[in-house]
Protein backbone atom coordinates (compact mmCIF):
# COMPACT_ATOMS: atom_id res chain seq x y z
CA UNK A 1 0.00 0.00 0.00
CA UNK A 2 1.20 3.36 -0.59
CA UNK A 3 1.61 5.68 2.17
CA UNK A 4 -0.48 8.78 2.01
CA UNK A 5 0.69 11.85 0.77
CA UNK A 6 -0.68 13.20 4.26
CA UNK A 7 1.66 10.77 6.59
CA UNK A 8 4.75 11.98 4.63
CA UNK A 9 4.21 15.44 5.39
CA UNK A 10 5.82 15.37 8.76
CA UNK A 11 9.13 13.15 7.71
CA UNK A 12 9.96 15.46 5.40
CA UNK A 13 9.45 17.85 7.01
CA UNK A 14 11.96 16.61 9.90
CA UNK A 15 14.56 15.61 7.21
CA UNK A 16 14.09 19.09 5.59
CA UNK A 17 14.60 20.35 9.34
CA UNK A 18 17.77 18.85 9.72
CA UNK A 19 19.10 19.52 6.58
CA UNK A 20 18.34 23.31 7.17
CA UNK A 21 20.08 23.23 10.37
CA UNK A 22 22.97 21.70 9.16
CA UNK A 23 23.87 23.54 6.29
CA UNK A 24 23.09 27.09 8.28
CA UNK A 25 25.38 25.61 10.71
CA UNK A 26 28.03 25.27 8.79
CA UNK A 27 27.42 28.22 6.96
CA UNK A 28 27.44 30.43 10.11
CA UNK A 29 30.33 28.47 11.24
CA UNK A 30 32.12 28.95 7.99
CA UNK A 31 31.37 32.63 8.38
CA UNK A 32 29.21 32.79 5.36
CA UNK A 33 26.32 34.53 7.59
CA UNK A 34 26.04 36.37 10.52
CA UNK A 35 28.43 39.18 11.74
CA UNK A 36 31.16 40.20 9.72
CA UNK A 37 34.74 38.42 10.41
CA UNK A 38 38.10 39.34 9.93
CA UNK A 39 39.74 36.51 8.19
CA UNK A 40 43.74 36.56 7.28
CA UNK A 41 42.92 37.48 3.64
CA UNK A 42 41.21 40.72 4.85
CA UNK A 43 44.68 41.68 6.69
CA UNK A 44 46.70 40.50 3.54
CA UNK A 45 44.27 42.74 1.65
CA UNK A 46 44.56 45.99 4.00
CA UNK A 47 48.28 44.88 3.40
CA UNK A 48 48.54 45.02 -0.02
CA UNK A 49 46.32 47.96 -0.40
CA UNK A 50 48.64 49.92 1.82
CA UNK A 51 51.96 48.66 0.27
CA UNK A 52 50.78 47.54 -3.68
CA UNK A 53 50.90 43.78 -4.34
CA UNK A 54 54.34 42.29 -4.17
CA UNK A 55 53.49 38.51 -5.09
CA UNK A 56 55.57 35.89 -3.85
CA UNK A 57 56.81 38.08 -1.07
CA UNK A 58 56.03 38.30 2.42
CA UNK A 59 53.27 40.92 3.03
CA UNK A 60 55.21 42.33 5.76
CA UNK A 61 58.64 43.02 6.56
CA UNK A 62 58.80 41.96 2.65
CA UNK A 63 63.15 42.96 2.43
CA UNK A 64 64.97 40.78 4.65
CA UNK A 65 68.31 38.92 5.13
CA UNK A 66 68.48 35.81 6.51
CA UNK A 67 71.28 35.34 9.66
CA UNK A 68 72.69 31.82 11.15
CA UNK A 69 73.87 31.34 14.45
CA UNK A 70 73.83 29.59 17.88
CA UNK A 71 71.79 30.42 21.13
CA UNK A 72 73.97 29.26 24.17
CA UNK A 73 71.97 29.10 27.28
CA UNK A 74 73.53 29.34 30.43
CA UNK A 75 70.79 27.90 31.86
CA UNK A 76 69.53 30.03 34.21
CA UNK A 77 65.58 30.76 31.84
CA UNK A 78 64.94 27.42 33.96
CA UNK A 79 63.96 28.92 36.71
CA UNK A 80 61.35 30.33 34.79
CA UNK A 81 59.67 27.84 32.10
CA UNK A 82 60.89 23.82 31.88
CA UNK A 83 61.24 24.54 27.95
CA UNK A 84 64.29 22.68 26.71
CA UNK A 85 65.68 25.97 25.39
CA UNK A 86 66.56 27.49 28.98
CA UNK A 87 68.32 24.15 30.02
CA UNK A 88 71.98 24.54 29.79
CA UNK A 89 73.51 23.65 26.24
CA UNK A 90 73.83 25.41 22.30
CA UNK A 91 71.34 25.21 20.24
CA UNK A 92 71.47 26.30 16.22
CA UNK A 93 69.42 28.79 15.38
CA UNK A 94 68.78 30.81 12.08
CA UNK A 95 66.98 34.14 11.78
CA UNK A 96 66.39 36.58 9.66
CA UNK A 97 66.41 40.81 9.42
CA UNK A 98 64.09 42.73 8.16
CA UNK A 99 63.36 46.73 7.54
CA UNK A 100 59.33 47.45 7.36
CA UNK A 101 56.82 47.80 4.66
CA UNK A 102 55.67 45.20 1.99
CA UNK A 103 57.48 46.62 -0.69
CA UNK A 104 60.32 44.13 -1.17
CA UNK A 105 62.53 46.80 -3.06
CA UNK A 106 62.10 49.66 -1.02
CA UNK A 107 65.41 51.47 -0.23
CA UNK A 108 66.68 51.10 3.59
CA UNK A 109 66.58 54.89 4.25
CA UNK A 110 62.51 54.84 2.91
CA UNK A 111 61.29 52.91 5.78
CA UNK A 112 64.01 51.99 8.54
CA UNK A 113 63.04 49.50 10.98
CA UNK A 114 64.50 46.77 12.42
CA UNK A 115 63.28 43.89 12.79
CA UNK A 116 64.35 40.20 14.20
CA UNK A 117 63.10 36.57 13.41
CA UNK A 118 64.47 33.86 15.06
CA UNK A 119 64.20 30.16 15.01
CA UNK A 120 65.72 27.97 17.73
CA UNK A 121 65.70 24.23 17.31
CA UNK A 122 66.19 22.14 20.58
CA UNK A 123 66.76 18.12 20.24
CA UNK A 124 63.02 16.90 20.89
CA UNK A 125 61.47 18.29 17.73
CA UNK A 126 60.36 21.44 19.15
CA UNK A 127 60.71 24.62 17.49
CA UNK A 128 60.68 28.31 19.08
CA UNK A 129 60.04 30.40 16.17
CA UNK A 130 60.46 34.30 17.53
CA UNK A 131 59.46 37.17 15.66
CA UNK A 132 60.27 40.81 17.35
CA UNK A 133 60.63 44.23 16.49
CA UNK A 134 62.95 47.15 17.78
CA UNK A 135 60.11 48.42 19.17
CA UNK A 136 58.75 47.17 22.78
CA UNK A 137 55.29 47.77 21.78
CA UNK A 138 53.11 47.62 18.81
CA UNK A 139 50.97 50.62 16.96
CA UNK A 140 47.56 49.25 17.42
CA UNK A 141 46.16 46.48 20.07
CA UNK A 142 43.52 44.01 18.23
CA UNK A 143 43.33 42.79 14.18
CA UNK A 144 40.77 45.41 13.73
CA UNK A 145 42.30 48.75 14.05
CA UNK A 146 45.24 47.08 12.48
CA UNK A 147 43.14 47.15 9.43
CA UNK A 148 41.85 50.83 10.26
CA UNK A 149 45.61 51.69 10.61
CA UNK A 150 46.77 50.15 6.90
CA UNK A 151 43.96 52.34 5.42
CA UNK A 152 44.80 55.34 7.54
CA UNK A 153 48.24 55.09 6.44
CA UNK A 154 47.74 54.31 3.04
CA UNK A 155 50.38 56.33 1.06
CA UNK A 156 48.22 58.87 -1.73
CA UNK A 157 48.30 58.64 -4.76
CA UNK A 158 49.93 62.09 -5.88
CA UNK A 159 51.54 63.18 -2.41
CA UNK A 160 53.06 59.60 -2.00
CA UNK A 161 52.31 60.28 2.21
CA UNK A 162 49.16 59.54 4.42
CA UNK A 163 46.68 62.04 4.00
CA UNK A 164 46.98 63.87 7.55
CA UNK A 165 43.12 64.48 7.69
CA UNK A 166 42.78 60.06 7.95
CA UNK A 167 45.45 60.59 10.10
CA UNK A 168 44.08 62.39 12.51
CA UNK A 169 41.23 61.11 12.63
CA UNK A 170 42.24 57.64 13.60
CA UNK A 171 44.24 59.38 16.32
CA UNK A 172 41.22 60.60 17.41
CA UNK A 173 39.67 56.91 17.61
CA UNK A 174 42.63 55.32 18.59
CA UNK A 175 44.85 57.25 21.30
CA UNK A 176 46.24 54.12 22.07
CA UNK A 177 48.75 54.76 18.74
CA UNK A 178 50.78 57.69 20.21
CA UNK A 179 52.53 55.47 22.66
CA UNK A 180 54.01 54.35 19.66
CA UNK A 181 54.79 57.46 17.73
CA UNK A 182 56.58 58.94 20.89
CA UNK A 183 58.50 56.13 20.92
CA UNK A 184 59.48 56.19 17.50
CA UNK A 185 60.38 59.80 17.70
CA UNK A 186 62.27 59.62 21.10
CA UNK A 187 63.89 56.21 21.03
CA UNK A 188 67.54 55.60 18.89
CA UNK A 189 67.00 54.49 15.61
CA UNK A 190 70.11 52.30 15.33
CA UNK A 191 72.76 52.39 12.41
CA UNK A 192 72.98 48.73 12.23
CA UNK A 193 70.85 45.44 12.90
CA UNK A 194 73.52 44.24 14.52
CA UNK A 195 73.30 46.73 17.19
CA UNK A 196 69.46 47.26 17.79
CA UNK A 197 67.31 45.42 20.61
CA UNK A 198 64.41 43.22 19.48
CA UNK A 199 61.60 43.28 21.78
CA UNK A 200 58.80 40.13 22.61
CA UNK A 201 56.23 42.81 21.64
CA UNK A 202 53.68 40.46 23.42
CA UNK A 203 53.49 38.72 26.35
CA UNK A 204 53.80 34.88 26.94
CA UNK A 205 53.33 32.42 29.55
CA UNK A 206 56.12 31.01 30.80
CA UNK A 207 55.87 27.86 32.91
CA UNK A 208 58.50 26.40 35.12
CA UNK A 209 58.86 22.72 37.01
CA UNK A 210 57.44 23.61 39.85
CA UNK A 211 53.66 24.34 37.75
CA UNK A 212 54.04 28.03 38.30
CA UNK A 213 52.92 29.96 35.40
CA UNK A 214 54.31 33.84 34.87
CA UNK A 215 53.50 36.39 32.51
CA UNK A 216 57.02 37.39 30.81
CA UNK A 217 58.31 39.64 28.05
CA UNK A 218 61.79 39.46 26.63
CA UNK A 219 64.02 41.62 25.09
CA UNK A 220 67.47 40.88 22.98
CA UNK A 221 69.72 43.54 23.93
CA UNK A 222 73.21 43.81 22.07
CA UNK A 223 76.54 43.70 23.00
CA UNK A 224 77.17 45.87 20.36
CA UNK A 225 77.08 49.07 21.35
CA UNK A 226 74.18 51.36 19.67
CA UNK A 227 75.07 54.29 17.71
CA UNK A 228 72.17 55.86 16.06
CA UNK A 229 71.29 57.37 12.55
CA UNK A 230 70.55 60.85 11.67
CA UNK A 231 66.35 60.59 11.53
CA UNK A 232 66.57 63.93 9.87
CA UNK A 233 68.34 62.68 6.78
CA UNK A 234 67.03 58.78 6.25
CA UNK A 235 66.30 59.45 2.85
CA UNK A 236 69.75 59.70 1.78
CA UNK A 237 70.55 56.33 2.95
CA UNK A 238 72.42 54.10 0.31
CA UNK A 239 69.18 51.51 -0.95
CA UNK A 240 70.40 48.66 0.81
CA UNK A 241 72.50 50.45 3.49
CA UNK A 242 71.55 48.19 6.44
CA UNK A 243 71.29 44.95 4.31
CA UNK A 244 75.23 45.67 3.31
CA UNK A 245 76.17 46.50 6.36
CA UNK A 246 75.31 43.82 8.45
CA UNK A 247 76.39 41.16 5.75
CA UNK A 248 80.02 43.13 5.60
CA UNK A 249 80.03 43.08 9.69
CA UNK A 250 79.33 39.48 10.31
CA UNK A 251 81.99 38.42 7.89
CA UNK A 252 84.44 40.82 9.67
CA UNK A 253 83.28 38.59 12.74
CA UNK A 254 80.42 37.82 14.97
CA UNK A 255 77.56 39.74 16.70
CA UNK A 256 75.91 38.90 19.85
CA UNK A 257 72.75 39.61 22.08
CA UNK A 258 71.49 38.90 25.90
CA UNK A 259 68.57 37.63 26.13
CA UNK A 260 66.66 39.40 29.20
CA UNK A 261 63.31 37.83 30.26
CA UNK A 262 61.51 40.25 32.29
CA UNK A 263 58.67 38.99 34.73
CA UNK A 264 55.88 41.43 34.95
CA UNK A 265 54.55 42.95 37.86
CA UNK A 266 51.70 43.30 39.16
CA UNK A 267 49.43 45.78 37.19
CA UNK A 268 51.65 45.17 34.09
CA UNK A 269 49.09 45.29 31.39
CA UNK A 270 49.80 41.75 29.29
CA UNK A 271 46.88 41.51 27.11
CA UNK A 272 47.30 44.61 24.90
CA UNK A 273 50.94 45.19 22.80
CA UNK A 274 50.16 48.79 22.80
CA UNK A 275 51.07 49.14 26.60
CA UNK A 276 54.85 49.32 28.11
CA UNK A 277 56.16 48.22 31.42
CA UNK A 278 57.46 50.59 33.38
CA UNK A 279 59.90 50.54 36.05
CA UNK A 280 62.08 47.60 37.36
CA UNK A 281 61.21 43.85 36.87
CA UNK A 282 62.55 40.90 38.14
CA UNK A 283 64.82 40.21 34.86
CA UNK A 284 66.95 37.20 34.16
CA UNK A 285 70.16 36.88 31.72
CA UNK A 286 69.20 33.84 30.12
CA UNK A 287 71.20 33.16 26.82
CA UNK A 288 73.08 34.61 24.60
CA UNK A 289 72.41 34.88 21.10
CA UNK A 290 75.54 34.25 18.47
CA UNK A 291 75.07 35.39 14.75
CA UNK A 292 77.90 33.88 13.09
CA UNK A 293 76.89 34.24 9.49
CA UNK A 294 74.27 36.27 6.98
CA UNK A 295 73.30 35.07 3.48
CA UNK A 296 70.95 36.86 1.32
CA UNK A 297 67.25 35.22 1.09
CA UNK A 298 67.34 33.61 -1.82
CA UNK A 299 70.11 30.93 -1.26
CA UNK A 300 69.09 29.89 1.89
CA UNK A 301 66.20 28.30 4.08
CA UNK A 302 64.36 31.29 6.50
CA UNK A 303 62.89 32.70 3.12
CA UNK A 304 60.59 29.39 3.63
CA UNK A 305 59.90 29.67 6.89
CA UNK A 306 56.97 31.12 8.44
CA UNK A 307 58.18 33.30 11.79
CA UNK A 308 54.67 32.68 13.60
CA UNK A 309 55.58 33.60 16.79
CA UNK A 310 52.57 31.22 18.42
CA UNK A 311 54.84 28.24 17.55
CA UNK A 312 56.06 27.55 20.89
CA UNK A 313 58.28 25.05 22.86
CA UNK A 314 56.44 23.12 26.07
CA UNK A 315 57.14 25.58 28.45
CA UNK A 316 56.14 28.67 26.67
CA UNK A 317 52.48 29.45 25.76
CA UNK A 318 50.83 32.63 23.98
CA UNK A 319 49.28 35.33 26.48
CA UNK A 320 45.55 36.47 26.24
CA UNK A 321 47.01 39.42 23.90
CA UNK A 322 44.53 39.00 21.21
CA UNK A 323 47.47 40.25 18.82
CA UNK A 324 48.94 37.03 19.09
CA UNK A 325 46.28 35.30 17.20
CA UNK A 326 45.36 37.85 14.29
CA UNK A 327 49.53 37.51 13.95
CA UNK A 328 49.98 33.99 13.68
CA UNK A 329 46.52 34.12 10.90
CA UNK A 330 48.12 37.19 9.39
CA UNK A 331 51.55 35.01 8.94
CA UNK A 332 49.64 32.06 7.59
CA UNK A 333 47.67 33.71 5.50
CA UNK A 334 50.72 35.29 3.64
CA UNK A 335 52.64 32.48 4.22
CA UNK A 336 50.13 30.50 1.99
CA UNK A 337 50.01 32.65 -0.38
CA UNK A 338 53.28 33.06 -1.15
CA UNK A 339 53.90 29.45 -1.55
CA UNK A 340 51.38 29.30 -4.48
CA UNK A 341 52.74 32.13 -5.97
CA UNK A 342 56.19 30.98 -5.86
CA UNK A 343 59.19 32.92 -4.60
CA UNK A 344 60.36 36.08 -6.46
CA UNK A 345 64.30 36.78 -6.23
CA UNK A 346 65.55 37.79 -2.86
CA UNK A 347 65.00 41.92 -2.92
CA UNK A 348 68.38 42.93 -1.04
CA UNK A 349 70.06 39.91 -3.16
CA UNK A 350 72.37 40.14 -6.19
CA UNK A 351 74.14 43.16 -4.34
CA UNK A 352 74.67 40.96 -1.31
CA UNK A 353 76.23 38.29 -3.01
CA UNK A 354 78.80 40.18 -4.70
CA UNK A 355 79.47 42.03 -1.32
CA UNK A 356 79.38 38.81 0.52
CA UNK A 357 82.40 37.33 -2.73
CA UNK A 358 84.28 40.69 -2.42
CA UNK A 359 84.98 40.34 1.49
CA UNK A 360 85.56 37.13 1.45
CA UNK A 361 87.82 37.08 -1.11
CA UNK A 362 89.96 39.23 0.69
CA UNK A 363 89.69 37.51 3.55
CA UNK A 364 92.67 34.79 5.65
CA UNK A 365 90.65 31.06 5.83
CA UNK A 366 90.45 30.86 9.66
CA UNK A 367 87.06 33.12 8.79
CA UNK A 368 85.29 30.03 8.20
CA UNK A 369 81.71 29.76 6.99
CA UNK A 370 80.74 28.12 10.48
CA UNK A 371 76.35 28.34 10.02
CA UNK A 372 74.89 25.24 11.89
CA UNK A 373 73.18 23.11 9.82
CA UNK A 374 69.30 23.40 9.96
CA UNK A 375 67.31 22.71 7.20
CA UNK A 376 68.52 23.49 3.63
CA UNK A 377 71.13 26.05 4.57
CA UNK A 378 74.29 25.22 2.75
CA UNK B 1 34.58 13.34 15.04
CA UNK B 2 34.05 13.65 11.17
CA UNK B 3 31.50 15.97 11.00
CA UNK B 4 33.03 18.26 14.21
CA UNK B 5 36.29 18.74 11.97
CA UNK B 6 34.29 19.56 8.75
CA UNK B 7 32.78 23.02 10.99
CA UNK B 8 36.49 23.32 12.83
CA UNK B 9 37.97 23.39 9.25
CA UNK B 10 35.90 25.84 7.88
CA UNK B 11 35.69 28.29 11.48
CA UNK B 12 39.91 27.85 11.29
CA UNK B 13 39.56 29.58 8.07
CA UNK B 14 37.24 32.16 8.66
CA UNK B 15 39.15 34.07 11.58
CA UNK B 16 41.68 36.17 12.94
CA UNK B 17 40.40 36.26 16.72
CA UNK B 18 41.62 34.64 19.81
CA UNK B 19 39.30 31.24 18.77
CA UNK B 20 42.25 30.50 15.47
CA UNK B 21 44.49 29.15 17.36
CA UNK B 22 41.93 27.27 20.04
CA UNK B 23 40.46 25.45 16.71
CA UNK B 24 43.85 24.96 14.97
CA UNK B 25 44.76 23.05 17.89
CA UNK B 26 41.77 20.93 17.91
CA UNK B 27 41.99 20.34 14.38
CA UNK B 28 45.19 18.82 14.49
CA UNK B 29 44.85 16.42 17.19
CA UNK B 30 41.77 15.20 15.55
CA UNK B 31 42.73 14.84 12.31
CA UNK B 32 45.40 12.00 13.51
CA UNK B 33 42.79 10.28 15.63
CA UNK B 34 40.58 10.32 12.61
CA UNK B 35 43.00 8.91 10.52
CA UNK B 36 44.09 6.21 13.46
CA UNK B 37 40.30 5.21 14.03
CA UNK B 38 39.97 4.84 9.59
CA UNK B 39 42.70 2.59 9.42
CA UNK B 40 41.79 0.68 12.45
CA UNK B 41 38.03 0.24 10.66
CA UNK B 42 39.18 -0.53 7.17
CA UNK B 43 40.17 -3.96 7.90
CA UNK B 44 37.00 -4.63 10.16
CA UNK B 45 34.96 -3.58 7.45
CA UNK B 46 36.63 -5.35 4.48
CA UNK B 47 36.49 -8.76 6.46
CA UNK B 48 32.87 -8.20 8.31
CA UNK B 49 30.84 -6.55 4.88
CA UNK B 50 28.10 -4.47 4.94
CA UNK B 51 24.62 -5.04 5.23
CA UNK B 52 23.19 -6.05 1.56
CA UNK B 53 21.34 -2.61 0.08
CA UNK B 54 17.62 -3.17 -0.28
CA UNK B 55 16.94 -5.47 -3.62
CA UNK B 56 14.28 -2.84 -4.97
CA UNK B 57 16.74 -0.16 -5.04
CA UNK B 58 17.23 0.94 -8.79
CA UNK B 59 20.97 0.50 -9.89
CA UNK B 60 21.59 4.37 -10.16
CA UNK B 61 21.29 4.48 -6.91
CA UNK B 62 22.97 1.39 -5.92
CA UNK B 63 26.12 3.00 -7.55
CA UNK B 64 25.74 6.15 -5.21
CA UNK B 65 25.36 4.23 -2.46
CA UNK B 66 28.42 2.29 -3.30
CA UNK B 67 30.68 5.18 -4.49
CA UNK B 68 30.13 7.53 -1.61
CA UNK B 69 31.06 4.57 1.08
CA UNK B 70 34.34 4.87 -0.75
CA UNK B 71 35.11 8.22 -1.34
CA UNK B 72 34.28 8.56 2.68
CA UNK B 73 36.90 6.01 3.72
CA UNK B 74 39.28 7.72 1.30
CA UNK B 75 38.98 10.57 2.48
CA UNK B 76 39.41 9.47 6.22
CA UNK B 77 42.46 8.23 5.31
CA UNK B 78 43.67 11.25 2.55
CA UNK B 79 42.89 14.11 4.21
CA UNK B 80 44.80 13.93 7.64
CA UNK B 81 47.56 12.96 5.20
CA UNK B 82 47.85 15.69 3.34
CA UNK B 83 47.23 18.08 6.47
CA UNK B 84 50.28 16.25 7.79
CA UNK B 85 52.17 16.51 4.27
CA UNK B 86 50.98 20.74 4.11
CA UNK B 87 52.60 21.19 7.74
CA UNK B 88 55.82 19.11 6.73
CA UNK B 89 56.63 20.22 3.60
CA UNK B 90 56.25 24.20 4.84
CA UNK B 91 58.61 23.60 7.72
CA UNK B 92 56.00 23.03 10.71
CA UNK B 93 56.49 21.27 13.85
CA UNK B 94 53.42 18.84 13.46
CA UNK B 95 52.52 19.82 16.76
CA UNK B 96 49.39 17.60 17.70
CA UNK B 97 49.62 18.81 21.29
CA UNK B 98 52.16 20.99 23.30
CA UNK B 99 53.81 17.39 24.40
CA UNK B 100 53.80 15.33 21.49
CA UNK B 101 55.24 16.54 17.74
CA UNK B 102 55.14 14.29 15.01
CA UNK B 103 57.62 13.20 12.64
CA UNK B 104 57.41 15.32 8.92
CA UNK B 105 56.36 13.58 6.63
CA UNK B 106 58.88 14.67 3.76
CA UNK B 107 62.05 14.96 5.71
CA UNK B 108 64.17 18.03 4.86
CA UNK B 109 67.51 18.03 5.68
CA UNK B 110 69.32 16.99 9.09
CA UNK B 111 67.52 18.55 12.08
CA UNK B 112 64.15 17.93 10.57
CA UNK B 113 64.58 14.08 10.47
CA UNK B 114 64.23 14.18 15.08
CA UNK B 115 62.48 11.61 16.53
CA UNK B 116 58.98 12.00 17.80
CA UNK B 117 59.48 14.55 20.81
CA UNK B 118 57.01 13.80 23.16
CA UNK B 119 57.07 14.76 27.54
CA UNK B 120 55.07 12.61 29.53
CA UNK B 121 52.65 15.12 31.61
CA UNK B 122 52.45 18.61 31.97
CA UNK B 123 53.65 19.85 35.37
Amino acid sequence: MQPSRQSLIIPTALIGAAVLLFAGGFAWSAGWVGAQRISGGNVIAALDDSGGEHPGYRRAHAKGVCFAGVFDSKGAGAGLSVAQVFQHATYPAIGRFSIGGGNPLAADGHNVFHAMALLIRTGNGEEWRLAMDHTPIFPVADVASFIDLERATKPGSTTGKPDPEVMTAFLTKHPELRAFQDYLAHAVLTNSFANATYYSINTFRFTNAGGTTRPVGWQFVPDTPPAGLDKEHLAELAADYLFKEVTARTVDGPSSWHLQLAVANLGDVTDKGTVAWTGPHETIDADTLVMTAVRPEVTVTCRDLNFDPTILPFGIDPSDDPLLAARSKAYSTSFTRRASEGAGPSAAGEDLVQELARRAAGRPTSIQWCAPSIGSWP
Amino acid sequence: MVLGMLFIGVGMVSTAVPLYPVLRALHRPLGVLILALALMRLPLRLATGAPALPTDLPRLQRLAAKASHVLFYASMGSLPLIGWGVLSSSGYPVQLTKALILLPIRRDGMLRSMAVGHRATRP
